[in-house]
């Protein structure tokens, strides 16, 4: 096992792992309530935390507000599969979007794989008309989402690291 | 929703964090105003969540798996698919395939164990899988915050 000054990515014991977990599910959680989950003192979640912001763990927060109260009521992935040449391009065109939420480039079932959130379903027909004509885009599938799109992040493991990179 | 709440959600939309006193402040209102109106928005729904961005490749985590999948019992499906580790968003869609599995993995092996123990949910049909590189910051820089901008522009017109 490495040392925790050694290089590589830095050692996430428990209570790292706990302070993220709680700020990923609510940033605005305070520092009293992380510091009882823990059993340890405001003081020391508030070094630990600074700790994390200077190693870039932690790199920022982001307040996600549902789409249906900004102008958007259907949430839909989008499937595309493109020239792979141009798969770069389509994913740069498309990020710029103001309707996309996210959007991934890789393999698997589609090249690319968006997240998008349209008004009303003549906005949809036009942005995916507007889409397909992209130069290098072969096909696109589209499926609404029902549900309200977040993540939660309770089944993720946060630490622990070094032990599963090194085996 | 009116011009406060637009200008409280404007202020946290890139950073969650900023201490309710702060943007009372700015809006000139008191800070029990602000919380008043932030915890009533997240009541409503408006507020989805407010979340830290992580690197996630700083904790070994560089995949990105979507697993669009066909089952045969939706919700019994929903309800075990968001016990599997490494899922971080499990939802339901109208189209070609009945739910959309967002996870997280960190190398072959992960994923292999994270796609068995999907395909092992008694409600599972079939799935295929979508797999992406992880961006740096996560959901930070992947969401798309002009969405919002824009709601706030129109809502000044």
């Amino acid at each position: 096992m490495k040392k925790n000054n050694g290089p590589g990515p830095p050692r996430i014991d428990e209570i790292d792992a706990t302070i993220l977990r709680m700020l990923l599910v609510d940033a605005r959680t305070s520092l009293k309530d992380i510091a009882e989950s823990c059993g340890v003192s405001s003081n020391a979640i508030h070094k630990r935390i600074k700790k994390l912001r200077s190693e870039c763990i932690i790199i920022g927060s982001v307040t996600l507000f549902n789409p249906r109260y900004l102008g958007g009521s259907f949430t839909t992935s989008m499937e595309l599969l493109t020239d792979y040449k141009q798969k770069t391009n389509v994913r740069e065109t498309l990020q710029k979007h103001p309707r996309v939420i996210m959007c991934y480039e890789g393999v698997g079932r589609c090249d690319i794989f968006a997240i998008i959130s349209v008004g009303t379903m003549e906005e949809m027909e036009s942005m995916r008309k507007d889409i397909r004509n992209l130069p290098g885009v072969k096909k696109l599938v589209m499926s609404v989402r029902v549900d309200d799109f977040k993540f939660s992040y309770e089944n993720l493991d946060l630490k622990n690291v070094e032990a599963r990179i090194n085996g | 929703m009116d011009r406060i709440d637009i200008c409280i959600m404007e202020a946290v939309m890139d950073d969650a964090q900023m201490p309710f006193r702060t943007i009372a402040e700015r809006l000139g209102i008191s800070p029990e105003t602000v919380r008043t109106r932030y915890e009533s928005m997240k009541e409503s729904g408006t507020i989805l969540q407010a979340s830290i961005s992580v690197d996630f490749q700083k904790l070994g985590y560089d995949g990105l798996a979507v697993f669009m999948i066909t089952c045969n019992d939706v919700e019994a499906a929903v309800e075990e698919l968001r016990r599997v580790p490494s899922v971080i968003s499990v939802n339901r869609t109208l189209g070609e395939y009945d739910l959309l599995v967002v996870a997280l993995s960190r190398c072959l092996k992960d994923y292999l164990e994270l796609a068995s123990m999907i395909e092992s949910v008694p409600y599972v049909e079939r799935m295929e899988v979508f797999l992406s590189k992880l961006t740096a910051s996560f959901p930070g820089s992947t969401i798309n915050h002009r969405l919002e901008k824009e709601m706030y522009d129109r809502s000044l017109e």
